[in-house]
């Protein structure tokens, strides 16, 4: 037996009941509420039919949230099956909002902290029912114990998702919207919008982010090169400075920057964790390479590989609408174009330069038009450091105009990036 | 920690019935009440949100006094003194028609009734007649059946087509939608007819979006097809119909093709819904109360009522005319409409002489005496009321204003003194409803908050001060134990051995009158004793045609002063508030958005307009400012703002709306509102 929400589309007439109910048995929810409606068209297109989805946490068996969160401050009730968010080790680093597939986790601004339904597990273990599922006024949102194959499971989650989701939801008998006279809005069709909910992964918002990857896969490169093993002790200090620098800077995102230790404890499960763990061990090794003793090359080499490998990974839950999982702007990518940029192999720059430009317009085939400027500099700038490299015998110029280049890539990588709730507001 | 069986008092069609958890002085928890079959699941978001308003930090608890700009705490003493001083005083020097009792719906029950005794021994008053919501559909309902009644709410899963006309369930009526999607289980059609797609209309087959104050004709069309077809019920007709060959003949003028212009619906589709009208095999028609808030609205409703009278779809199960049952209002006497009238020949005592639909002007322009002083309780005219620059033109012309309120509203910030409001859960009170049968019980179940006192006692308390005998106040008020209030609402049902407060308190009880398929006795008391499509009475009292009939609204887009004001301003409820009510609570506020006027993307781009633009509303009447969303919902040329919103939030629609009658029943015209807008630039 387990305990799931039951929700029936053909009864939800989006009332927001079950919303009040949450807010009033768990407090007023400022930041974002924790039980959503989610409408599939907001614009009331004639042609679509318009239904509602109350949306919170689903107490998912294999909760993304619980395995990603680098500070292991979710733990699963395993009496009620409630999947349960611990403020005090929380270290608000948001990751658990990029990796729910029902945006069910809140970010507290106030408090830099995460909140989240709870399943009304003070109410379960009493044997009570959660709030939201007792107040439906239509019956539309239920609570139920029964069993709940994770077949069953799968063909009901919203979203395709397969990780053991604790909602049955019963479809619509009867999908077509009502008949209308749509001549009514002949022309508007200019003004239908492809939906536009708040973008929770921005270049914009997430630019500590964006300089600390871009900086982690240039110094990587850097290292890998061998340039290094020439540098004098002031270089080494500048090395070893910005990577520390472009550290701190990612701690810049976390809503609780004195808890931040707290982000290696998920070795286990979490790539947040392994990618601060390889940092880490990149920049020991590094310092003890430079400072201490040296050693093999690969001895750092392989840690900083490793810390690339885990940035890319941790990106991987906001990536699930894309045609392809390998973006031009990976830092694993970077790194190896960058390698190639500084020992001047000349070849594989050129070749890489072609394939990365390929893989940019595959990526952007649909928003071409709206990312004209974009697009224009990135492909310049590659072409134009590909040219210059050809020519000269110094890198200098190639390099600017190359990292010109990647800063742009790895933008719109950022700005690709997009977290599962815009398919639920679909 | 106790759970006490309540019901919502809020003027609502639902009237939910729901346990309500105390501990410790406050309200913890609201859970469903399954005894009531009409709402088994619960009450809505703004039911819930009574554990949030019973202890708001926004209540007010104690008597206040204006002072310059704000308000000042004062004594009980305090405040009843000025009162009863201000009472003998214009008494005196203008006598007692220069003093306006108002109360509105804020909260239903028979202790309000307390309030007419005390202004009755005062001397009498100035009062209101009509009503700001239903009228002219009851009193269309009223001189057709002879009666406002319909089939139990859960009836309707047997309704084999329903016809949603006007009327949006999903945010006003929300466990209506039970039924509805039970009879669809089943194999139902379901068909909206609004100028806007709602919520109601999502699982709909049909959505009809009509100009607004075109139904009628909309109405007469299809009725006028269904007869060239036969498809009407001809014993049924002969046998209780009163004037069915004057109402055909009446019809030779329509025309399917002008219908089709005039109210803007395809030939079609009025062909298509025709069709399905002439198949069913029972039909309920659910007209809602906005489509008759128009100049026109009783022969309106007239027409959608032939509709249903003509098919014969009456006195049977999943059939009926589904506007309102007040077969649970065992207590008043007479009923509604007929209570809205003013009296024909005045009593002496009460003056009924101003229309609550044109309040502002009529409070102005009461001559002999004018008006000095006003009572309000129980609403919030400054925002509800049409036209509300008048009304507060005429509120700040007065000498003297006390308001009765819980909260701070646009009326309680006119006032000079504010008496703190009970809460529901503050004295017990019996309440019936206008959806279900149920006769309910309001507990008590909390001792009032700070020094709020239950208008009862503020009455027995003035009629104390101003120096009443003993016996005049014990003749006309309950007393001030709770044992004294449960006495005298235990004689109010004292006749119907059904009831009595202690069954009353393990739940609803249907209403001991009630027939639960309406009319299935055949019986209509009408002056004919039959179904009036030919009513002398509405030509008689009302001056209109005395058939159904088609008649432009005054202010409509398909009128001229429509070239003034081109589009057509709609004002409906949303599920967000009862009126003016609860949208200032954080948990209400938690799910809304600021106030905001739907409109077309089409007529949107016309005026380079965008969503969350600001955008200037306006008309001869006033403006509002308000941000804009656009969607491809509402039909074209029309604007819709819910009403509701107070003006300190900036956009309270009524500052655009005439205080204008219906054509029957005082009603208020709301929606005869014709308004013009545009993207609004502050001025740098």
């Amino acid at each position: 037996m387990k305990n799931i929400f039951v929700f029936d589309e053909n009864k939800c007439v989006a009332c927001h009941a079950c919303a009040v109910a949450c807010m009033l048995e768990n407090g007023i929810q400022e930041n974002g509420l924790w039980r959503k409606l989610k409408y599939n068209d907001q614009q009331h297109r004639p042609n679509l039919p318009l239904f509602y989805l109350s949306m919170a946490c689903n107490h998912c068996e294999d909760a993304p949230c619980m395995k990603n969160c680098p500070a292991l401050a979710y733990h699963k009730d395993q009496t009620t099956g409630a999947i349960l968010h611990n403020a005090d080790k929380c270290i608000g680093c948001k990751y658990c909002t990029w990796t729910c597939p029902f945006d069910a986790p809140v970010f507290n601004r106030q408090r830099g902290i995460i909140e989240k339904c709870t399943f009304c597990n003070h109410r379960l273990e009493e044997g009570d029912v959660p709030a939201c599922a007792l107040s439906c006024p239509t019956g539309a949102l239920a609570f139920q114990q029964k069993e709940f194959s994770r077949e069953e499971s799968r063909n009901s989650s919203p979203i395709p998702v397969d990780v053991g989701t604790q909602i049955e939801i019963i479809k619509l008998r009867n999908q077509d919207p009502p008949e209308i006279d749509a001549s009514l809005f002949d022309g508007q069709e200019m003004s239908y919008e492809v939906p536009q909910c708040e973008a929770k992964i921005s270049a914009k918002k997430e630019l500590p982010l964006l300089l600390f990857t871009l900086i982690s896969a240039g110094m990587v490169a850097l290292y890998i090169s061998g340039h290094t093993t020439h540098f004098n002790l002031a270089a080494k200090i500048g090395f070893l400075f910005i990577g520390l620098f472009s550290g701190l800077l990612s701690l810049f995102h976390l809503g609780r920057k004195g808890q931040a230790w707290r982000s290696l404890l998920n070795i286990q499960n979490s790539w947040l964790s392994r990618e601060i763990l390889f940092y880490t061990l990149f920049y020991g090794t590094v310092s003890f390479d430079f400072f201490v003793h040296p050693i093999p090359w690969l001895v750092s080499a392989i840690p900083g590989i490793l810390f690339l490998f885990s940035i890319d990974m941790v990106y991987l839950p906001a990536q699930w609408q894309w045609k392809t999982r390998v973006h031009s702007a990976l830092t694993l990518i970077i790194m190896l174009h960058s390698l190639f940029l500084l020992n001047s192999w000349v070849v594989l720059f050129t070749v890489f330069a072609i394939l990365r430009i390929l893989l940019f317009f595959y990526q952007n085939n649909r928003q071409i038009r709206e990312k004209f400027i974009p697009v224009i500099i990135r492909v310049s700038t590659i072409t134009f450091a590909t040219i210059l490299i050809h020519l000269t015998d110094s890198i200098a110029l190639p390099i600017i105009v190359y990292v010109v280049g990647e800063i742009i890539d790895r933008i719109e990588f950022y700005n690709e990036l997009k977290t599962p709730e815009w398919e639920l507001q679909r | 920690m106790q759970v006490f069986n309540t019901a919502c008092p809020r003027n609502c069609y639902s009237t939910c019935s729901f346990k309500v958890w105390v501990d410790d002085g406050k309200i913890i928890r609201i859970d469903p009440q399954p005894l009531n079959l009409a709402t088994p699941e619960g009450a809505c978001l703004k039911g819930l949100s009574y554990i949030e308003r019973a202890h708001s930090k926004d209540r007010i608890l104690y008597p206040l006094k204006k002072t310059g700009n704000d308000f000042e705490r004062i004594s009980w003493d305090e405040a009843l003194d000025t009162i009863s001083q201000k009472l003998q005083y214009y008494k005196k020097a203008y006598g007692c028609y220069s003093v306006l009792f108002y109360a509105a719906s804020g909260m239903s029950g028979l202790l309000n009734g307390i309030g007419t005794n005390f202004w009755k021994l005062y001397g009498g008053a100035t009062t209101v007649y009509g009503n700001l919501c239903w009228p002219a559909g009851l009193e269309a309902t009223r001189l057709t059946l002879g009666d406002n009644k319909h089939n139990v709410p859960w009836d309707l899963e047997n309704a084999k087509l329903i016809i949603l006309w006007g009327k949006n369930p999903a945010e006003t009526n929300i466990q209506q939608m039970i039924p509805i999607e039970k009879a669809q289980t089943k194999g139902a059609r379901l068909v909206v007819i609004d100028p806007r797609r709602t919520a109601s209309s999502e699982r709909a087959d049909l959505l009809l979006q009509p100009i607004p104050g075109t139904d009628g004709i909309l109405a007469l069309s299809i009725i006028k097809i269904l007869i060239q077809k036969e498809q009407i019920d001809k014993r049924f007709i002969n046998k209780h119909v009163l004037g069915f060959d004057d109402f055909a003949k009446s019809l030779k003028n329509i025309n399917i093709e002008e219908t089709s212009r005039e109210c803007g619906i395809p030939v079609h589709f009025i062909e298509k819904l025709a069709s399905w009208i002439g198949e069913a095999e029972t039909m309920t028609l659910i007209p809602g109360y906005g489509m008759q808030r128009f100049s026109n609205g009783g022969q309106t409703i007239r027409c959608l009522l032939a509709l249903q009278v003509i098919t014969g779809h009456i006195g049977l199960p999943g059939s009926c005319w589904h506007y309102a049952d007040l077969q649970g209002d065992i207590f008043s006497q007479p009923k509604e409409p007929e209570n809205y009238y003013p009296p024909e020949k005045p009593d002496g005592i009460f003056r009924r002489e101003i229309a609550t639909a044109r309040l502002g002007e009529q409070m102005l322009s009461t001559k002999n005496p004018e008006l000095k002083m006003a009572w309000v309780e129980r609403g919030n005219p400054l925002s509800q009321n049409p036209d509300s620059n008048k009304v507060r033109e005429a509120f700040r012309k007065l000498e003297f204003r006390v308001v009765v309120e819980q909260f701070m509203t646009d009326t309680a910030l006119e006032a000079d003194i504010i008496l703190p409001a009970k809460n529901m859960f503050e004295q017990s009170d019996l309440i019936s409803c206008y959806w279900h049968p149920y006769i309910q019980l309001k507990q008590k179940v909390l001792e009032p908050a700070g020094e709020v006192k239950p208008e009862t006692e503020i009455y027995y308390l003035l009629a104390k001060k101003l120096g009443f005998s003993e016996d005049e106040i014990r003749m006309n008020f309950p007393g001030l134990s709770d044992q004294e209030i449960d006495a005298w609402l235990e004689h109010q049902i004292s006749g119907y051995p059904e009831l009595s407060l202690d069954k009353l308190r393990q739940g609803p009880i249907l209403s001991p009158m009630l027939q639960e398929i309406a009319f299935s006795d055949y019986h209509f008391p009408t002056p004919s004793g039959m179904i009036e499509l030919y009513s002398t009475q509405a030509a008689k009292r009302w001056g209109v045609n005395p058939l159904p009939s088609y008649e432009k609204p005054i202010e409509g887009q398909q009128g001229e002063s429509s070239m003034r004001f081109p589009f057509q301003l709609l004002s409906p409820n949303t599920k967000n508030r009862i009126h003016s009510q609860f949208g200032n609570l954080a948990v209400i506020k938690g799910i809304t958005d600021e106030p905001y006027a739907q409109i077309n993307f089409g007529d949107a781009a016309q005026k380079g307009i965008k969503s969350n633009d600001t955008i200037r509303v306006f008309n001869n009447r006033g403006e509002i400012r308000i941000k804009a969303k656009t969607d491809a919902s509402l039909r074209p040329g029309c604007i819709s703002i819910a009403n509701g919103f107070w003006h300190q939030e900036g956009a309270s629609p009524n500052s655009l709306s005439l205080g204008r009658e219906t054509d029957m029943g005082h009603g208020t015209a709301f929606h005869d509102n014709l308004v013009d807008y545009e993207k609004w630039e502050p001025v740098q």
